[in-house]
């Protein structure tokens, strides 16, 4: 009996042995909004997350400058590349419908990161920390808000206007699609605040990038040109628009630190961003694994990938966008020294660096088409390692030509003066002169060559009203299938509308 | 503990037997000074009854009858030897002045008095109320398998396998009565007692020490399983010695593979044919093809790759080593065995290999108390392939490019024009190195005290500790091309260290008495608590000076620091069961069961299921009038109910809100980053699995033909469904317990000895239906984005498909150009009539699951010789074959199938294969009925010829056993489908994967036991 006493002890030590929160998980792997969100210190990361996310954008995946290159007047797609991905937005057959990849893939972008900033909004409400402190944060992450339905509105058109966290999902079934002025007018509240409150620079170095009062102004300058376009037409934010540009330029509001460098090429080279040129760029870092840019591999050759058997280390790429013929033959090849920086026309364009490629066992490579150069961080390339060339979203340049439209605008003859300061940098004369259409339409030639595969041109098109015009004249492989009143916009991703009908209808034509 | 005569006399014995272990084939035990007798056990149809444990009464002195069922033993003439064997009535026989003895065992009502292995405890047969299959050791090594699950493949009715994967040592997918979860389908597998958490701890487990595998099927059998049964239970129950007997058995097989490849490709003639007509008809380039040198130095010289073949090889060898010990006396137990598994596969470089020690003892202490423990090392090793840099390019690498530069390296990609090139099928298989080791310590020791006579407590506790490690290294001539680990220069390695840690303690009551003669109770009660601890290290470099290193000193790379990996995932279980077994005159029982289960996994809100059932049988072949029609010779009809549920479809901590961490490089200074990554899910909790059960057990023509025939109906209520969010939310998915699916199916077990003289032949057919569907997604919707729709089966989504009528002829110029088509492209059905082919045109199209499947085994022996020829075979399930997409594409970049070379010209109007194009141009780019394929196969899974040889040859190298044998391993599969094998899972249009090829196996093999 004495054995079974010690049995019956066991059998109590293990049925009493159990814990009571046994049961209850205790994740160490993450973190939740529970245990996050509780000092100045969470604010800031939750804020630097905000600014991690359009490195996405920005570099080849979820709304690549390439993206909105794509059947545009002046890019097209390699015919190497087979991915129904790549192939439905630039050659615009009927496949690219409510169904493809890439309206989705940047419908999801927007929200994912509009969630993050209105979760952080949220957090300012409640956590404990000094007033100047959570002012900026907002005012920087509603700056981002703005940038990303700046897009929505411009990409898909009319779209819901989320500024609140989702908490409960069934606040989500009636949800309709927000007309784009009500978009518009949330955009330029969010930019507004940031004028008002975000400085025009940051002391520090380590806050090179951040978001400036300048930031915000030139954004909202581009917002309302956009909203004085196809489709809105809002006539008077040509007005407004000038008002921003002119306190920007001329009065200096915004700092005194904005001007060009001497050379174009200077522009893109690292060290140089951000600089004098930055208005608002995205930050990429080389070397650190998916915080360098790949945007470069949307436009290196796929000769030097495969045929020299090298892969990225040596500069390949996947030929994504190529520039079109026509708009080759639009530069002044001779003059404009933005030709000969951006562009590698043929082999003979190779630095000697590749020499030893040329030598290779699959015999000298051979380019297809010319390639985009320009945001080559240094040559060789690795593009392995992912490039640390920051992004320009707003370029000073840009800033100048967008002033020069408005004066044109509103048919003041100083317009040229603002291109001729681009023109000038560039190696080209001053303008002729010009009536009011005929400097429109060398507006669209200045912009694609001062600012092309940037990643705006697409907006430019449309805005300018001239997308369909453009696209059948210049660009052969979406000339031939895009259609007037429908390819403006992309449709809104078809998983959305089967979750909730009331997003439909769709856009025209999808 | 007091030494008993007996056991000292027996242990000796034991301890030579051992030393004859060691000592290897060397088996010469020393008897005493008795006689030699020898005997004979069969039963009443004269069959030898083998393995039938034969003992000097009141001695510890024992054997065992060899296949023949023939024993010699030392014995005195005043000696009384006692016969036992399962489903017989024990018989003893004084020896007196006789030499040999012949026993006639009779049929204990034969097999219905066998003991099947149930949740917390044993039943005998006769008694089952539930739905339970058990598998023998027999039968599970009919088929000489990697692991248990391929083991288990066609044996057991209701228990849908499919092996897709056929690399070394892979995993076979099992389904037990359909598919009950959105959200895997894995039974639970227990072993000795302990729920088995991690894939290692099946797999480590070698067949051959399995004595026997029951799957419990109905909801009374798993009920008591409680929440994570619901896909039903596999109980493994390993071997342990026999009360007097010792045996030692060494069974050593070798197979050889070979590989004749159904798929037959082009060769680079035809396929330069394709693409030249290619560029024709689509006007590409002013209708000239393009070819690269490489490609043109190839034609010139007549040159074709073969990729497949280049990265198999046959005469690959399958090697087995296995030998057991087992030994036994009235107070000890035990089980010694090893094993050694050796398999190449058909893939260069592919491999597995498992080794495995086992130690199984029992050991009374006292009178009351035992001592049970069941240990297990296992050592798992291999190298896998890769789908979409191996199987892929070897399927669709296209035919002219060369394997090596003319420097002699490897091409890294293939040589192409137009496409995305693929990697060198051949530079990755023969130059990435990608080994795993995984080591598996099951262990588990057990107390079982008898206080009263039927009374007993018993405590377990079970330990696995599970490690994986993987060693990865893609050496500098392929890195910076090596998409999987994103293209780096300078080589890349990899270290993952998985550790899994899992624990079960649990404690049981059991109680068996018998009353007034009628009735008869059977009942346990328990608890149990169980942990799982998981944890992952990984660490990656890359830029190394040279490839020396592989993956063993990452501290050599010169490449920017990339950041190691750790995470730890735990989750525990308390359960309190409860059953109840009452008999009343052998003839009416019933049985109830429950089983509360706490689970970490559940929301907080719901952190408790209860899970009850009960059952009833009627024994009516005990009924008078039912023995009066003298047509049964077993009859037993049961009936169960009962619920279930299925916490695994809950993933560790996915009831939690997550912030995620995404940190950002201010100007060259990293500050971390959060934003919030998921929603929260309180309420969610497991998937209710309610299931009715109704079962027909019968034995006829003199016990020589046993059916079971079961009908089931389960209901799937509160599936855990990854419901899409709108994005809007900035949330894409969440979770709900939302829907409910039924399956419904009716099972059939056959077995019947159909000759019985000198040759027996004995047939074993086993055949299953199971219907899916989903009957309701719980929130109005009628379908789960376009994967599940509510009155289909599941995932019925990949059956949603565009129709292919055919092929646009030259005389329907015009009515193709509507649809931008013309004569040679694929004609659709345009569903809706809108002139458009496109998703709207969408209609099911064929099964996913199979509408009857089953298996077919037939034994014959005759003298020493016997043979098995075991069939398995299914009807109704198609295959999306994805991957023709490709080889039937048309466009003569990649490598294409032969059937192109009878593709639409207008001089050849096929319906079948389209014309030559590019771009994929004489296709819709969606998925359609094209390449959508029957999978109805019968398949001769194995082929067993074997001879046992006759006494005297046994008696002269003193063995019990004496068996050579051949197994041939899918020698032929009859079947329509033109893929690899009729088990391949689905594959998408772009889909880079590729089925592992399908092998033909040659098994030589010994057994010998002493």
């Amino acid at each position: 009996m004495k054995l079974s006493a010690y049995i019956f002890i066991i059998f109590c030590l293990v049925f009493t042995s159990c814990k009571k929160d046994f049961l209850k998980e205790d994740p160490r792997t993450f973190l939740t909004p529970d245990n996050f969100y509780k000092t100045e210190a969470d604010l800031q990361m939750g804020l630097n997350a905000v600014y991690r996310t359009p490195q996405d954008r920005y570099s080849n995946m979820w709304g690549a400058p390439c993206w909105f290159g794509w059947a545009t007047d002046l890019g097209y797609l390699t015919p190497a590349n087979n991915h129904a991905f790549h192939n439905q937005p630039s050659y615009l057959t009927p496949a690219f419908n409510s169904s493809s990849d890439m309206p989705w893939n940047m419908w999801d972008y927007i929200y994912r990161h509009v969630k993050d900033i209105n979760f952080l909004l949220e957090a300012l409400k409640v956590v404990d920390a000094p007033d100047d402190v959570k002012k900026s944060i907002e005012a920087q992450a509603r700056a981002w808000r703005a940038h990303l339905y700046f897009d929505g509105v411009r990409i898909f058109g009319a779209l819901p206007l989320i500024v609140k966290p989702v908490a409960d999902l069934s606040e989500l079934k009636g949800l309709t699609r927000t007309p784009a002025a009500e978009v518009y007018a949330q955009i330029i509240a969010d930019l507004q605040i940031g004028m008002a409150t975000l400085p025009n620079s940051y002391s520090a170095a380590t806050d090179k990038g951040r978001i400036t009062a300048g930031a915000c102004a030139a954004l909202l300058a581009r917002v309302y040109i956009t909203m004085a376009g196809y489709p809105l037409r809002q006539n008077d934010k040509w007005a407004s628009a000038q008002t921003i540009l002119k306190e920007f330029i001329v009065d200096k509001k915004y700092g005194t630190q904005y001007g060009l460098f001497t050379e174009y090429s200077d522009a893109f080279a690292d060290a140089n961003i951000p600089g004098m040129e930055a208005v608002w760029t995205v930050n990429f870092t080389r070397g650190t694994f998916a915080q360098g840019s790949q945007v470069h591999t949307d436009f290196s050759p796929i000769e030097l990938y495969y045929d020299s058997r090298a892969g990225l280390s040596l500069g390949g790429g996947w030929s994504n966008e190529l520039p079109t013929p026509a708009f080759l033959a639009s530069y002044d090849q001779v003059n404009d020294k933005r030709y000969a920086f951006t562009y590698w026309t043929s082999t003979a364009d190779i630095p000697s660096d590749y020499a030893a490629l040329n030598a290779s066992p699959g015999g000298p490579v051979v380019f297809a088409a010319p390639h985009v150069k320009k945001f080559r961080e240094k040559s060789p390339n690795d593009n392995s390692q992912g490039s640390g060339l920051d992004h320009y979203i707003i370029r000073y340049s840009d800033v100048l030509l967008m002033y020069a439209e408005t004066l044109n605008e509103a048919g003041d003859p100083t317009a040229a003066t603002y291109v001729n300061i681009v023109r000038n940098r560039a190696g080209l004369g001053p303008l002729p002169a010009l009536n009011q259409q005929q400097f429109r339409d060398q507006m669209l030639l200045e912009r694609a060559w001062e600012l092309c595969f940037e990643g705006e041109r697409r907006f430019d098109l449309m805005r300018t009203g001239t997308y369909y015009s453009r696209v059948k004249a210049w660009n052969a492989q979406a000339g031939a299938n895009v259609v007037e009143g429908k390819h403006e916009l992309w449709p809104v991703p078809q998983r959305e509308i089967d979750i909730n009908q009331n997003l439909l209808p769709n856009n025209p034509g999808y | 503990m007091k030494k008993q005569p007996g056991a000292a006399r027996h242990n000796k014995r034991l301890r030579s037997v051992l030393l004859s272990f060691l000592l290897i084939f060397v088996c010469s035990a020393a008897f005493s000074q008795q006689r030699l007798i020898t005997g004979r056990v069969h039963g009443h149809n004269n069959e030898p009854i083998a393995g039938a444990s034969v003992i000097v009464k009141g001695t510890a002195t024992g054997t065992s009858t060899n296949a023949n069922g023939i024993f010699s033993i030392q014995a005195l003439a005043t000696d009384t030897l006692l016969v036992t064997s399962v489903g017989y009535n024990p018989s003893q026989l004084a020896v007196g002045l006789q030499s040999e003895l012949v026993f006639n065992l009779a049929g204990s009502s034969a097999e219905m008095s066998d003991v099947v292995v149930v949740g917390y405890g044993t039943v005998r047969r006769g008694d089952l109320t539930g739905a339970v299959t058990q598998v023998n050791a027999k039968e599970l090594t009919k088929y000489p398998a990697a692991n248990l699950d391929q083991a288990l493949q066609g044996n057991v009715p209701g228990l849908y396998s499919t092996q897709s994967d056929r690399s070394p040592g892979a995993a076979v997918s099992l389904a037990l009565r359909g598919n009950n979860s959105l959200s895997g389908n894995a039974p639970l597998f227990i072993v000795d007692g302990f729920p088995i958490a991690s894939g290692g701890g099946v797999n480590s487990i070698n067949p051959n020490d399995i004595e026997s595998v029951s799957v419990l099927k109905d909801a009374s059998s798993i009920a008591i399983y409680g929440a994570r049964a619901a896909n039903g239970v596999i109980l493994i129950t390993t071997k342990s010695g026999k009360v007097g007997r010792n045996t030692f058995d060494v069974n050593v097989w070798t197979g050889i593979k070979s590989f004749a490849n159904p798929i037959k490709f082009m060769n680079g003639e035809q396929l330069a044919a394709l693409r030249r007509e290619a560029y024709q008809n689509d006007n590409v380039n002013g209708g000239v093809a393009v070819f690269r040198p490489e490609e043109l130095a190839s034609l010139d010289a007549g040159t074709t790759t073969d990729w497949l073949d280049e990265v198999t090889g046959t005469g690959r060898l399958t090697q087995n080593i296995q030998l057991a010990f087992t030994g036994g006396t009235e107070r000890t137990r035990i089980l010694v065995s090893g094993n050694i598994f050796n398999e190449r596969g058909v893939i260069d470089n592919s491999n597995y290999l498992r080794g495995s020690l086992r130690l199984n003892i029992i050991q009374k202490i006292g009178d009351r108390l035992t001592l049970f423990s069941n240990n297990n090392l296992s050592l798992l090793t291999g190298q896998g392939v890769t789908g979409a840099s191996i199987l892929y390019p070897s399927y669709v690498g296209n035919p002219l490019a060369p394997i090596r530069q003319p420097n002699g390296q490897y091409y890294t990609m293939l040589i192409g024009v137009g496409n995305t090139p693929w990697a060198n099928p051949v530079a990755y298989t023969q130059l990435i190195d990608n080994k795993y080791v995984e080591p598996v310590i099951t262990s588990s020791l057990a107390l079982e005290y008898k206080i009263l006579e039927g009374l007993k407590v018993r405590t377990q506790l079970s330990g696995e500790l599970d490690t994986w490690k993987e060693n990865f290294y893609v050496p500098i001539s392929l890195s910076s091309n090596h998409e999987e680990s994103g293209r780096v220069s300078g080589g890349f390695a990899r270290v993952t260290n998985n550790n899994n840690y899992n624990w079960i303690t649990e404690t049981t009551i059991s109680y068996n008495k018998r009353f007034a003669e009628k009735h008869e109770v059977d009942a346990v009660a328990g608890f149990s608590a169980q942990q799982n601890r998981w944890e992952q290290v990984q660490a990656s470099a890359s830029g190394f000076p040279f490839d020396l290193y592989g993956s063993w000193n990452l501290a050599a790379s010169s490449g920017t620091a990339r950041k190691p990996v750790s995470d730890l995932q735990i989750w525990t279980m308390n359960s309190y069961i409860g059953r109840v077994n009452y008999s009343f005159n052998s003839k009416y029982i019933a049985t109830a069961s429950f089983r509360a289960d706490g689970s970490s996994r559940f929301g907080s809100n719901n952190k408790w299921g209860f899970f009850p059932s009960g059952a009833i049988a009627w024994k009516a072949s005990q009924e008078e009038f039912i023995q009066d029609l003298n047509a049964f010779d077993d009859l037993k009809i049961r009936a169960s109910y009962g619920l279930a549920g299925n916490a695994n479809a809950l993933g560790v901590y996915s009831t939690q809100p997550r912030m995620s961490s995404a940190s950002f490089n201010w100007n060259g200074v990293e500050v971390p980053g959060y934003y919030p990554s998921r929603l929260g899910f309180d309420n969610l909790k497991w998937e209710t699995t309610k299931q009715f059960d109704l079962g027909i057990d019968m034995a006829i023509l003199k016990r020589r033909l046993n059916i079971t025939v079961d009908y089931y109906l389960k209901n799937t209520r509160d599936l855990i469904r990854q419901l899409p969010i709108l994005a809007v939310s900035g949330f894409q998915d969440g979770w709900a317990n939302l829907g409910n699916l039924r399956n419904e199916g009716v099972e059939l077990g056959l077995k019947a000895l159909v000759i019985n003289r000198d040759i027996k032949w004995n047939t074993t057919l086993n055949l299953s239906t199971n219907t899916n569907k989903l009957t309701s997604l719980g929130d109005g919707t009628d379908k789960i984005g376009t994967t599940h729709f509510v009155g289909e089966p599941l995932n019925i989504g990949t059956r949603y498909l565009i129709e292919k009528i055919g092929i646009w002829q030259s005389h329907e110029v015009a009515a193709a150009a509507q649809y931008g088509a013309k004569p040679g492209d694929v004609k659709y059905r345009d569903l809706n009539d809108d002139k458009k082919i496109d998703n709207s045109d969408r209609d099911f199209h064929g099964n996913l699951f199979p509408d009857f499947y089953g298996s077919l085994t037939n034994e014959l022996a005759y003298k020493g010789f016997d043979m098995s020829v075991f069939i398995t075979f299914e009807a109704g399930r198609t295959i999306y074959n994805g991957l023709n997409y490709k080889l039937l594409g048309g466009d003569g970049y990649d490598n294409h199938r032969v059937e192109m070379l009878d593709r639409w010209t207008p001089d050849n109007p096929s319906n079948q294969y389209p014309r030559a194009a590019l771009g994929y141009s004489n296709r819709s780019s969606m998925a359609s009925t094209e390449f959508l394929e029957k999978a109805d196969y019968i398949k001769l899974r194995s082929l067993t010829v074997g001879y046992t040889f006759p006494d005297r040859v046994m008696r002269k190298i003193s063995a019990k056993n004496f068996r050579v044998y051949a197994t041939g391993l899918n020698l032929f599969t009859i079947t329509g489908y033109s893929g690899m094998d009729p088990e391949d899972s689905d594959l998408g249009n772009t889909e880079r994967n590729a089925p592992y090829p399908i092998t033909r196996t040659i098994i030589f093999g010994l057994n010998i036991g002493f």
